[in-house]
């Protein structure tokens, strides 16, 4: 079955602002998206699961036009403080790429 | 910023027209308010491990090399504040507390980082090297007498890294006016 990082041109992942985690999942093909945004497999649920996040805390968004899924929560430490080891956030999205994609 | 409605189309494949986006005034005026503050000062420790026995029980060599630095640092500077982070690459160094498959070293060596953090130079450095020698000789059941369990790439091992700080000011202010919190002076030239 595809993965997530087989199906997406890019995901990135960044601070939004030094409190905030953003995570990009882009696609340059709209039946790619359109598989991988109606199979939910990036819901708060699973964002919840694979960074032990609260689930109340994490926004997923569907953004149609832009062909890409964006996650964002609040950093477990904010951004360049003593416990954080990512002070831009550019490596916090690859537990993402395994996630599996029906269809 | 509105851009629920917003268009991206590839006019070739190095630049994008974005139109549809809106821009709309909020009617109260906000100033947003950012800051930092010092924690402390750091010197840092960086080390390698090769040692299978050791990466195998790598929880508890570090938990009992913490033990031995917080003894080790009463009995010679005595109680003062300071913070020793550890981060383990090979295993949650990237992602810490976000790292799904945190729970063991998976390859045959790790990167480990220290970060000493006290309220002066000279303490973090100090309380940095009494760290090296204790972590480069912290005894596992496996072996009997002294071992050498840390690769460190530089001699000295410790590096000061001077002052740290951490945000510590995220606000919105509603000002009076726009130019309430702005000071101007004006000079005749």
């Amino acid at each position: 079955m595809a993965t997530l990082g087989d199906l997406a041109k890019l995901v990135r992942s960044k601070n939004a602002g030094p409190f905030w985690l953003t995570i990009d999942i882009m696609f340059d093909d709209a039946e790619a998206y359109r598989r991988a945004r109606d199979a939910e497999i990036v819901n708060r649920a699973a964002i919840a699961r694979l960074y032990n996040r609260n689930p109340a805390d994490i926004i997923v968004v569907n953004h149609d036009a832009a062909l890409a899924i964006k996650v964002s929560f609040p950093r477990p430490q904010s951004s360049g403080s003593k416990h954080d080891s990512d002070v831009y956030g550019g490596q916090q999205y690859a537990p993402l790429l395994g996630l599996e994609v029906p269809g | 910023m509105r851009t629920d409605k917003a268009r991206y189309e590839a006019i070739s494949d190095r630049a994008v027209r974005v139109s549809g986006s809106e821009f709309m005034h909020d009617p109260e005026y906000t100033i947003k308010l950012e800051g930092v503050r010092r924690v402390g000062y750091s010197t840092i420790l960086m080390g390698g491990v090769r040692d299978p026995y050791i990466l195998a029980q790598l929880d508890s060599w570090l938990a009992q090399l913490d033990d031995n630095i917080k003894t080790r640092i009463r009995n010679t500077v005595g109680e003062r504040a300071y913070e020793i982070v550890t981060r383990v690459y090979g295993r949650d160094g990237v992602m810490g507390a976000l790292e799904p498959q945190r729970g063991s070293v998976g390859g045959h060596e790790a990167f480990i980082l220290w970060d000493v953090i006290s309220e002066s130079q000279e303490l973090s450095r100090t309380i940095a090297t009494s760290l090296s020698h204790l972590a480069v000789h912290n005894p596992i059941p496996k072996w009997h007498g002294l071992i050498s369990g840390v690769a460190f790439p530089y001699s000295p091992p410790e590096i000061d890294r001077g002052p740290v700080y951490e945000f510590h000011l995220n606000h919105v202010l509603v000002p009076d006016s726009p130019t309430a919190l702005f000071r101007t002076e004006y000079e005749e030239v």
